[in-house]
């Protein structure tokens, strides 16, 4: 008797639930027609794939008062901040709230950047995206090119003043090639490394490389006296290509930002060769070519002189390898050419936001010179502001330079004026870097041959970049 | 019905095998396996493990790093407590935990019990359909559930965590073969005695079935207890966050001391092991009664 | 009664949205929004054609087929060992459990300890001399989903371990006692009593385990530090998904990862109604 009943019911659930299913199947991650029949198409930007309501003001092309009566709540994401900066950002935030009474802003940050973009995915696709949002300057890019951000050139005008004009000027972002993020942080990569295996392996602590080729040349000294006890590079070169590349003159993107060249780049070619000879001789650490992007655990096992290009990470070194921190040296980052590569952080407001004048105005404090200037101070990290103004300030000067923290201000802040930005650098990003950093594994590793490696990459980014387009 | 395992005379005339003779050999031979395996399952941990308790003067990697402290100290767990809310995300771990543990044993039960039964149709189809919904790669699906989520009003909430992971597939699999092994003539015994469904269910169904029930509560807890994309998905206030998202805080995108993400991984094992610890007393209990109870 | 609520929690948490993802695979929708047109078999093709998703499809192939018959008897060994009542007992099951119990962030960074190129492991294998250079664990494809799968035996061992001794508790202790008058050694009786008597637990387990063969992600994942080892070639379905849908905000295609996802779904059915067929076929001989 039972046994009937159960039947019954258990199907007559099931097809409801499925039919339910079926009618309500279409809403997700379709929307061809999405937003953009609210006919506010024009100055102010396109409406998102996304079917979210967007209050008309945010697409029109008037500008968006952010001074006057603020009020209601918005929500700020960052990326992994919280453990460092927590007591700073809850400072900023409790400032923010006693200058405008009434208004709240509820602060979240993502632990780890590593799944944040399938967090991010997962929050536009379901409208329910942070009104501000901390990102780099790939995730702008594709937030961009979806039309998620909101068009500061029409609805903040003048409000890059602040930032170091070349950076500003470059970052520009999706098809209409406009103002969609401002600059935040960022640090210049530096070269950090061990003063003693240097000595060890017949090279002078106090004259390090300047150049990749400099630094070739001695790694291969490295690796042959060294003999296999410790190593010169580390092999996965994920955060470092794309600034070696451009800091060393080369060509990465076609000078319409359309088509990859770098497979066709002498240097880029030159440089990967060269690798792969460090490799051959022993001065890569063969599992590092797929290792972490951070070479920190290695070199602070005392094998390998050549460590972190992010000064931040030296903080690392003096909490996991104490007797290493002493004998750690900071110098410039390599590169030939006039400019060092600005890879940094951004602060955007979401285009779904319903709170638009209170987003605008959080985003626009949190990136004023004076609070970029408070935070840079923290004594934990190497970090620099994207605001010239905040840099006369003597903090960056009046460092220990025998502290390789302090070194590593000391030596970064000298390079900072020096910041560009390249649009490459927006591009390379997943897919596509994924390409690339397979085409150097095999390449590096004695397998495949580098020009048809880098060719190979080349070809499958560049159909990549077509497809994104169309 | 009588027991009739501890009645069976034991044949005294029989030829005796080695084993038997050299019973002591064969219980030395049963612990030297014991400690083998158990130097392969727990070795492989324990020695990056010890990393935690390393003092902040000596290397924790390296070659010259030592498996066992040179500097002992526990300052480790100090700064982790210092740097995250652990209480709080304790709590909130074990909040969905609890609500795991009902739902999957109450779902599963229910489910498993009906699939276990004979007679009639649709059965193949619906185990089918459990079997694949174990197949769905999570990734193809969490946008979905998160949509879902959002709608029932449950974003930035404990309950919208557990809600989709409420049921798990397996689990209901599982209880259908807990009851399918539950031997007919139990049930044709008590079909005689003129017990309805409800009372063959709750005298004899269920207490045959404790040792996969305490599975089936052992690992829901353990999957909530480890999620860590979906509750990244899910929760944004930091009050709101599970022990794992706490714990994957301190890997900073700054630089972090390895002393303290290890310790943070000891105390993430700890509770799962004492609830362990007490559970198999219990499942295993169930198993020293063994054979059929009546 | 009793059965709409599970069922409506399958169909709602499961099937709606895999149903949901099989709707994406015939469209062009992207990750942050935009496209959705039907696009028919377009992406299937593309997938189907592309051989990054053939070497992911022969790596979770072998990883079925090595992972599975080892997940399916070596707990069940482990039960047998651990069944018996001795003095301390207790302790060795609750520490056996550790590593179910571990969060797999924890497991890859112990693993990836042991297993790197100067790790205990190669340190051990140069020092007898077994080798002379260090064995590319973590970086050659073979090596690494070799590895991935020691760690999935490694890992599966004590879960399954406890699901098999739920099962032995239900064979009848009398038939081993009979088995054993008749003067049936411990293996014969493993094969004629225990092995019968755990069967529908068997094929259970081999099915889970295969499921998550296919599914496999965190090993190699986390292993090989998110590559799949020197250029990807370890890479598995799941990171093949991922990689080319939801996790690519900017290149990613959703309607790609979700013909990709379908294709695994097919694929993964497939192989259970395989063995199944197999396993039926060996019991009628």
């Amino acid at each position: 008797m039972a046994t009937t009943i159960s039947r019954r019911t258990m199907t007559a659930g099931l097809t409801g639930t499925v039919l339910t299913a079926g009618l309500a199947g279409c809403g997700l991650g379709g929307g061809a027609g999405g937003a953009d029949g609210s006919g506010s198409a024009d100055a102010g930007g396109a409406a998102p794939g996304v079917e979210c309501e967007i209050p008309d003001a945010n697409l029109d092309d008037t500008e968006i008062d952010r001074a006057s009566d603020l009020q209601g709540e918005i929500r700020f994401a960052t990326q992994n901040l919280k453990t460092d900066f927590g007591e700073f950002f809850t400072g900023l935030i409790e400032s923010f709230q006693e200058a405008h009474p009434g208004v709240t802003i509820t602060w979240e940050d993502t632990p780890q950047a590593e799944d944040f973009d399938s967090r991010m995915v997962t929050d536009a696709q379901t409208c329910v995206m942070a009104d501000v949002i901390n990102v780099p300057g790939p995730t702008i890019a594709a937030l961009s090119q979806a039309n998620l951000l909101m068009d500061l050139d029409v609805k903040a005008p003048g409000i890059g003043e602040r930032f170091i004009p070349a950076v500003w000027e470059a970052s520009v972002f999706g098809e209409e090639k406009a103002h969609t993020a401002l600059p935040w942080y960022w640090s210049p990569s530096v070269i950090t490394y061990n003063r003693d295996l240097m000595e060890e392996a017949g090279l002078d602590p106090d004259a390090p490389p300047t150049t990749f080729e400099e630094q070739y040349e001695m790694a291969l000294q490295i690796a042959d006296v060294a003999g296999g006890d410790y190593f010169a590079i580390w092999g996965n070169q994920q955060w470092n290509f794309v600034n070696t590349w451009l800091d060393h003159g080369a060509q990465v993107l076609d000078e319409a930002g359309e088509a990859f060249t770098f497979a066709d780049d002498p240097f880029v070619l030159d440089w990967l060769t060269k690798l792969r000879e460090v490799y051959e001789a022993g001065g890569i650490p063969k599992d590092s070519v797929t290792g972490a992007p951070n070479p920190g655990q290695q070199y602070n096992e005392g094998t390998l002189v050549f460590g972190t290009q992010n000064a931040s990470f030296l903080r690392n070194v003096k909490d996991n390898a104490p007797d290493l921190y002493p004998v750690t040296d900071v110098a410039a980052p390599l590169h030939t050419g006039d400019s060092i590569s600005y890879s940094g952080q951004y602060v955007a407001v979401s285009v779904t936001t319903q709170n638009a004048p209170l987003a605008l105005a959080w985003a626009d404090y949190v990136t004023t010179a004076e609070n970029q200037l408070a935070w840079s101070k923290d004594p934990g990290v190497v970090i620099f502001p994207a605001t010239p103004e905040s840099l006369d300030d003597p903090f960056f000067t009046d460092q220990d330079e025998s502290d390789p923290l302090g070194k590593a201000r000391l030596v970064a802040a000298e390079h900072v004026p020096m910041a560009a930005v390249n649009a490459a650098s927006f591009l390379i990003t997943g897919q596509i870097q994924t390409a690339i950093m397979e085409a150097l594994q095999l390449a590096i590793t004695g397998g495949t041959d580098p020009q048809e490696a880098l060719s190979t990459a080349q070809q499958t980014a560049n159909d990549l970049l077509e497809k994104a387009r169309s | 019905m009588s027991t009739v395992t501890d009645s069976r005379p034991r044949p005294l005339l029989r030829r005796t095998p080695w084993w038997k003779r050299a019973r002591g050999r064969a219980t030395a031979l049963r612990y030297v396996l014991l400690l083998v395996v158990l130097v392969l399952l727990i070795g492989p941990l324990v020695v990056p493990l010890m990393g935690a308790f390393k003092g902040s003067g000596e290397p924790v990697f390296g070659p010259n790093a030592t498996v066992i402290p040179q500097d002992p100290s526990l300052a480790a767990f100090t700064s982790l407590i210092e740097q995250t809310n652990l209480l709080q995300a304790v709590g909130n771990s074990l909040f969905i935990g609890a609500l795991a543990i009902t739902s999957h044993i109450v779902l599963a039960t229910a489910g498993g019990y009906i699939l276990s039964r004979k007679g009639w149709k649709g059965r193949n189809l619906l185990l089918l359909l459990m079997m694949s919904a174990l197949i769905f790669p999570f990734e193809s699906i969490m946008v979905s559930l998160f949509a879902q989520v959002r709608d029932l009003g449950l974003y930035d909430t404990l309950l919208g965590v557990w809600l989709p992971g409420m049921l798990g597939p397996f689990h209901l699999l599982l209880m259908r073969a807990a009851f399918l092994g539950v031997p007919d003539e139990l049930e044709d015994a008590a079909l005689l005695d003129g017990a309805g469904e409800w009372k063959r269910f709750w005298t004899i169904f269920l207490p045959q079935t404790r040792g996969a029930l305490t599975i089936v509560a052992l690992t829901s807890f353990l999957y909530a207890w480890e999620d860590y994309l979906w509750p990244l998905l899910v929760l944004r206030s930091g009050d709101n966050f599970t022990m794992m998202l706490e714990l994957a805080r301190l890997q900073s995108a700054f630089g972090f001391d390895y002393r303290v993400v290890l310790a943070g991984a000891i105390v993430a094992l700890v509770p799962v092991t004492v609830m362990f610890f007490f559970t198999q007393k219990y499942f295993f209990r169930g198993i020293e009664e063994g054979g059929l109870k009546f | 009664m009793w059965a709409i609520l599970p069922a409506a929690a399958v169909a709602t948490f499961y099937v709606y949205p895999f149903f949901n993802t099989v709707i994406l695979s015939f469209t062009d929708a992207k990750p942050l929004g935009g496209g959705g047109a039907f696009v028919g078999l377009s992406n299937y093709l593309t997938v189907l054609a592309d051989p990054d998703f053939h070497r992911a499809v022969v790596n979770c192939l072998v990883y079925a087929v090595v992972t599975v018959p080892l997940l399916v008897l070596l707990p069940l060994l482990l039960a047998v060992l651990v069944q018996k009542t001795v003095p301390g007992i207790g302790v060795f099951r609750s520490l056996f459990y550790v590593p179910a119990i571990a969060s797999v962030v924890v497991v890859a960074l112990a693993w990836s300890f042991l297993l790197k190129d100067n790790g205990s492991i190669n340190e051990l294998l140069m020092a007898i001399g077994v080798v002379d250079g260090p064995v590319p664990f973590l970086t050659q494809r073979w090596w690494l989903l070799a590895s991935s799968m020691a760690v999935s035996v490694w890992k599966g061992l004590p879960y399954f371990m406890i699901l098999y001794l739920s099962a032995l508790a239900n064979v009848d202790s009398s038939l081993h006692e009979a088995a054993e008058m008749d003067g049936a050694g411990a293996v014969r009786r493993f094969w004629t009593v225990t092995v019968p008597g755990v069967k529908v637990m068997m094929f259970l387990v081999g099915v889970l385990a295969a499921i998550n063969a296919m599914k496999v992600f965190s090993e190699v994942f986390l292993l090989s530090n998110g590559s799949g080892g020197i250029g990807g070639r370890a890479s598995t379905l799941a990171m093949y998904i991922r990689e080319v849908g939801i996790a690519d905000s900017t290149y990613g295609s959703l309607g790609q990862g979700s013909a990709a996802s379908v294709l695994l779904f097919l694929l993964t059915i497939g192989l259970i109604l395989a063995s199944r067929r197999f396993n039926s076929q060996i019991e009628e001989q």
